[in-house]
């Protein structure tokens, strides 16, 4: 795979997204954008968001301008990406980060998040660390802090993503069409905050951002998740 | 050249078109004249309805200009649309996903019936097939708390946007005693467009000369008035297009054109209801101006049955 010339892997990518994702967004989950003039056009920038699905890493993706795409970098867990079909579509086309989900290795499992943004990428990051339970946020963890921490010049957008948790969870084995949201929030000054309150002032802005949206949550799970739109 | 608008422009369809878009594009022109900076939420709401109004008209005609099954076809699709747009602003049970994504496939299947003009099928396979299957299936999925309403709200949803909207897509191959030159896709421009420019004559003369509110703990704009002058105005526009898209006598098409006012209103107050319960203005976003596709779509979601079946019982061979 090293040996597939870079134009090439770049086409790829472009024409995947698109000729499938950019079309199937549009047709199967109606995926509506709020505040989309708040994506960062260029890097470095870390964008965060709520992940409850693999079509997360896709809607975000898909609202950048196909010529800035190369420069976007999902972050993905080592473990679960390194193999298969959908290993070789994050690796190859997402054109992801993988780190290790080991807390022995601490800090450094960050490294090559940190040289990407050193060389003026975009990071897609999910600071819950895994999908989780379909469209419930669970407890950011500290990776992003360590990463804000490290670049605290770098720009933080927050992003909160609705129903693609309904659509595709985790677990699922097929899709079922849900209107979506994507809100994209102003980026987070975090300048002033001790590192160990950065988790959880972000998932308090993107619960922030749950609010705006008027779709529905899960029926009869009121205080579960986010917000308080359940069972009328 | 000539021949390319000439010809059209003479068929019955074409005529009726070349009116709306004649009709559309006085509007325009009329709201953008009005205008005055800054521009007041009304007038912003009126552009941009105005606007999708043009996409909306645009795509019908392509749909219709290319046929029957592109018809067809395009009435599928707005019924998915509405469809996933119902229960993305209802809330189902995560136990449900399953059996929400089973109903997806009841919506080819019905149209399916449209298309092979399968009448029989057409008019039991949601209310009798779908509902029995889909309602076991819930049982099976073993969740009994809200049982009641996740499967009330799933089968209404299903008949309000695919079997009662598949009706409207039914018009065009209805099979009918005499032959006209419209033929069934005169029939569906004829509901159409009745139904919903009843919903701009009723907002219309509401919003000029509206006091007496019909039903205002559901829709406070819905007043007697705007009512009146809405089925007095389909009466009229139903009169005057009549002959280039049915067979309908003008006494017939006054009649269709009241039905067609009563039930879009019922339909329009029907859909607020619902909005008012979930505590939402619109269903959706991606109609600017109108809100989602059943905010544009309520008034003939209990239109296009009854006016269905009355064409049929008068008109059907």
């Amino acid at each position: 795979m090293r040996t597939v010339p870079i134009a090439l892997r770049r086409a790829v990518q472009i024409i995947f997204f698109a000729v499938i994702v950019r079309p199937f967004l549009a047709v199967f989950m109606g995926l509506a954008t709020r505040h989309r003039q708040n994506l960062p056009r260029r890097g470095p920038a870390i964008i965060i968001a709520n992940h409850n699905s693999h079509l997360d890493t896709l809607s975000i993706m898909a609202q950048m301008p196909l010529g800035a795409l190369w420069r976007v970098r999902p972050v993905a867990a080592a473990d679960h990406f390194k193999k298969g079909v959908l290993g070789h579509i994050a690796r190859f086309i997402l054109r992801a980060i993988l780190i290790e989900r080991d807390n022995k290795l601490g800090v450094k499992a960050l490294a090559p998040i940190l040289a990407a943004l050193d060389r003026n990428e975009i990071i897609i990051f999910f600071p819950e660390g895994s999908r989780g339970e379909a469209e419930v946020l669970a407890r950011f963890r500290h990776g992003i802090s360590h990463l804000v921490a490290a670049r605290p010049d770098v720009p933080v957008i927050p992003i909160y993503l609705h129903n693609m948790g309904k659509c595709m969870p985790k677990g699922a084995w097929f899709f079922v069409p849900f209107n979506c949201e994507m809100i994209v929030g102003c980026p987070a000054d975090l300048t002033t905050l001790p590192a160990a309150i950065v988790p959880r002032h972000l998932k308090h802005l993107i619960e922030g951002l749950a609010a705006e949206t008027s779709l529905s949550r899960w029926d009869s799970e009121e205080g579960h998740g986010l917000g308080d739109r359940g069972a009328g | 050249m000539p021949e390319l608008i000439s010809v059209p422009l003479q068929s019955p369809l074409g005529s009726v078109f070349a009116l709306i878009w004649g009709f559309l594009a006085c509007a325009t022109g009329f709201v953008y004249a009005t205008f005055r900076q800054p521009l007041t939420n009304l007038a912003i709401e009126l552009r941009d309805r105005i606007h999708t109004w043009w996409w909306i008209v645009a795509l019908v005609t392509i749909a219709m200009a290319l046929g029957t099954s592109t018809s067809i076809l395009f009435i599928a699709a707005v019924s998915f649309l509405a469809f996933r747009e119902f229960h993305s602003v209802v809330p189902i049970r995560r136990a449900d996903r399953m059996i929400l994504g089973l109903a997806y496939i009841a919506i080819p299947i019905q149209y399916y019936f449209v298309w092979t003009r399968w009448y029989g099928m057409f008019s039991i396979f949601v209310p009798v097939y779908a509902f029995t299957l889909l309602t076991a299936a819930t049982v099976f999925v073993g969740e009994t708390r809200g049982f009641i309403r996740a499967n009330a709200t799933l089968h209404w949803a299903l008949i309000l946007t695919v079997y009662n909207v598949s009706h409207l897509a039914f018009l065009t191959v209805l099979p009918l005693k005499q032959s006209f030159a419209a033929g069934g896709l005169g029939l569906l421009l004829f509901v159409l467009v009745v139904v919903q420019f009843n919903d701009v004559a009723q907002f219309f003369w509401g919003r000029l000369f509206g006091r007496t509110r019909i039903v205002p703990s559901v829709s406070p704009g819905k007043t007697w008035e705007g009512f009146v002058g809405g089925v007095v105005t389909s009466v009229l526009l139903a009169i005057v297009i009549a002959p280039r898209l049915t067979p309908f006598s003008s006494a017939a098409a006054a009649s269709i054109g009241v039905l067609l006012a009563v039930c879009g209103f019922l339909g329009d107050v029907t859909l607020s209801a619902v909005k008012r319960d979930l505590g939402l203005k619109d269903t959706g976003t991606s109609l600017r101006g109108h809100g989602g596709i059943l905010d544009r779509l309520d008034s003939l979601t209990l239109a296009a049955p009854i006016v269905f079946h009355v064409i049929r019982y008068f008109y059907g061979a």
